[in-house]
């Protein structure tokens, strides 16, 4: 059963069918991650692609951008296959995970090298490198770039591709040298809001978070689970983790074990833990608190802050670690397979915030939700129904599974 | 910035296939201008220059043709052999074109951009081997310099040539463009010989127009030919492996 759509919804602008892929980052070309019969369709928003280099994200990475085609499966980005069609691979912006920036005399020559390839008209170098602080490095010779300042170079130039349909990077917040972060993050924002598909593939759970709309958790080559950026991740419990520290008229010697104390009281907090960071006092100091509802245990800390005159710096969903999100990624297989669920076709999906910015698809629903741990109750999937039949090329939102 | 999508006039094309073969062309000469490649270059000269020198010490008398021989036979090929690897990367040629292929140039046109870089730079610095080999076993016995390292010159090109041709081609095979270990190891083995197999090989050509034995009998402009023809197909060859 497929609910009809409008025929104005546009397809989706990164499609996997079937996807068989494998990249060669280990040494002597030997294969490190594999991607498994990946079925994936994205439509224009960030999507963060959560897993460890072996799980399959550098082969998801290289197969997206062209670098490599897959062995057996489909890639398609607006119906071209971006390993075969060098128009499209102009409208792709890549950070791959090793730079490979064009030999040039200088940097300068290299971005205008990658700028005449693209077949832009001629424009300066300075366009590209100067608005995110790279201007120093334009009369550098490539060779001589450490690998962080090349991949600086090459984020900027995949930042700045003109009318990017898809933008795939590999790690964007590590390995580069940029102190303009903040910038890329808005950058990125930016070009979702476009139109374009971000695809950013990482295996730090926070970088995730900070950057996807959606997360996907990518395990052994196949998506297991896919939430949105404020949902906890799988291995991750709800909490919070809030950095704060003594009002500049405190009383108290030790407020910040005060706030704890106040919390430890408050019946919507579960658990609360600090560590005060090493100086004279008053001392900041990080604190992580859990609970079943995190905007109840928002409110009580900034209750028990005022209480304790404590200021409140920032607060930020706490992010588990890699190796607790693949732990939980495999008992979530585990439980699947013996459930019988492995050929479940698609997860339920919640509405992506990615499906309100303007060109974003749809979200879509599975025809039967199954319950399975980690993902959202079936309650949240929106009203859309899809089927096991339904055809590759139909728009949707992310949708994960072998 | 801006990032909202520029009217379809605007959209990025991609490079022409004249550009997408100047970009490559660009990238293999930069490869080819490294401190590795310098390095290798004066060794080979100074491979050449000792040859010469040590012809003309044990005996004057064809010096200089003894002294090409022995630059033709292994300086040239195996120098034109570092290049190959150096223009490639010492990658496959697809992959080797991938750094401008990725913003849009096809891979083919990269790649034929790479494999004449290489072919020109084969072809003057065997040029200027020969001419070194001629002008270090130099004697009075020998012929005028000026005639005789014009015509070395011009042979010396069009084997340093076809050798990059040769090695442009190997590059597309195996991992890692291996294959163009292939081409040298046939050239040192069968490359010696008249027969049919020799003369799909440029040691046979190149030993035929410095006045030896051609190869199935060709003569000498038959063997330039040859030559010319491995230096322009075989990159083309070469290009057309690596398509999209």
């Amino acid at each position: 059963m497929t609910m009809p759509r409008s025929p104005m919804m546009p397809p989706p602008r990164l499609l996997l069918e079937g996807v068989h892929a494998r990249d060669a980052a280990a040494p002597r070309g030997a294969s490190r991650g594999s991607l498994a019969s990946l079925n994936l369709a994205l439509g224009a928003g960030v999507f963060a692609i959560l897993g460890a280099p072996e799980d399959g994200t550098l082969a998801l990475s290289e197969v997206i951008s062209g670098a490599r085609a897959p062995l057996h499966g489909r890639v398609l980005i607006e119906g071209q296959s971006p390993a075969r069609s060098p128009l499209l691979r102009a409208r792709i912006g890549a950070l791959a995970a090793e730079p490979t920036l064009p030999d040039a005399r200088t940097v300068e020559a290299c971005v205008a090298l990658s700028r005449k390839a693209r077949g832009e008209p001629l424009a300066r170098a300075s366009d590209v490198l100067d608005p995110f602080g790279l201007g120093h490095l334009a009369r550098r010779e490539p060779r001589s770039l450490s690998f962080a300042e090349a991949r600086a170079v090459e984020l900027a130039l995949a930042l700045t591709t003109p009318s990017p349909l898809l933008v795939s990077l590999h790690e964007p917040l590590s390995d580069v040298a940029l102190n303009l972060l903040g910038l890329v993050r808005e950058r990125i924002r930016e070009l979702a809001l476009g139109g374009a598909c971000v695809v950013v593939t990482t295996s730090s759970p926070a970088d995730a978070r900070a950057l996807g709309d959606r997360v996907l958790v990518l395990h052994k080559g196949i998506v297991l689970g896919e939430a949105d950026a404020a949902e906890p991740l799988p291995g991750g419990e709800p909490a919070l983790v809030a950095w704060v520290r003594p009002a500049d008229d405190a009383s108290e010697r030790s407020p910040v074990r005060v706030l704890a104390r106040l919390l430890a009281d408050r019946p919507e907090v579960r658990a609360v833990a600090w560590s005060e960071v090493a100086g004279p006092h008053p001392q900041a100091a990080e604190l992580r608190l859990s609970g079943e509802d995190l905007d109840a245990c928002a409110l009580a800390l900034t209750d028990a802050a005022v209480e304790a005159g404590v200021v409140i710096e920032a607060v930020a969903p706490a992010s588990p670690g890699i190796v607790q999100v693949r732990a939980a990624a495999e008992a979530l297989l585990t439980f699947r397979r013996a459930a019988g669920l492995a050929q479940r076709p698609r997860g339920a999906l919640p509405a992506a915030r990615s499906a309100r910015v303007p060109g974003a698809l749809a979200p879509v629903a599975p025809e039967a939700v199954q319950a399975v741990p980690s993902e959202a109750p079936p309650a949240e999937a929106p009203p859309v129904t899809t089927d096991v039949a339904e055809k590759p090329g139909d728009p949707g939102e992310p949708r994960g599974g072998s | 910035m801006t990032s909202q999508h520029r009217p379809e006039a605007t959209l990025p094309r991609g490079a022409s296939a004249f550009a997408g073969i100047s970009l490559g062309a660009a990238m293999g000469a930069r490869r080819l201008m490294g401190r590795g490649v310098v390095l290798t270059a004066s060794l080979a000269l100074a491979l050449a220059l000792a040859g010469g020198i040590i012809e003309r010490r044990v005996t004057t008398a064809a010096a200089v043709d003894r002294s090409l021989a022995a630059t033709f036979r292994i300086v040239v090929p195996l120098f034109c052999f570092a290049l190959a690897a150096r223009a490639c990367d010492r990658s496959k040629l697809r992959d080797a074109a991938w750094p401008v292929a990725r913003y849009g140039a096809s891979r083919r046109d990269v790649a034929l951009g790479i494999g004449v870089a290489l072919v020109i730079a084969s072809a003057v610095s065997s040029a200027l081997l020969a001419i070194v080999a001629v002008a270090s076993a130099q004697s009075a016995a020998a012929p005028p310099f000026a005639r005789d390292a014009f015509t070395s010159g011009w042979i010396g090109a069009l084997a340093g040539a076809a050798y990059g041709g040769w090695f442009a081609f190997g590059a597309t095979f195996l991992e890692r463009g291996r294959g163009r270990v292939v081409p040298l190891v046939l050239d040192f083995l069968f490359g010696s010989g008249a027969g049919l197999f020799a003369a799909l090989l440029p040691r046979a050509h190149g030993r035929n127009l410095l006045g030896g034995e051609g190869p199935l009998g060709l003569s000498q402009p038959q063997s330039s030919v040859a030559l010319l023809l491995m230096a322009m197909l075989l990159p083309v060859f070469a290009a057309l492996r690596c398509r999209e």
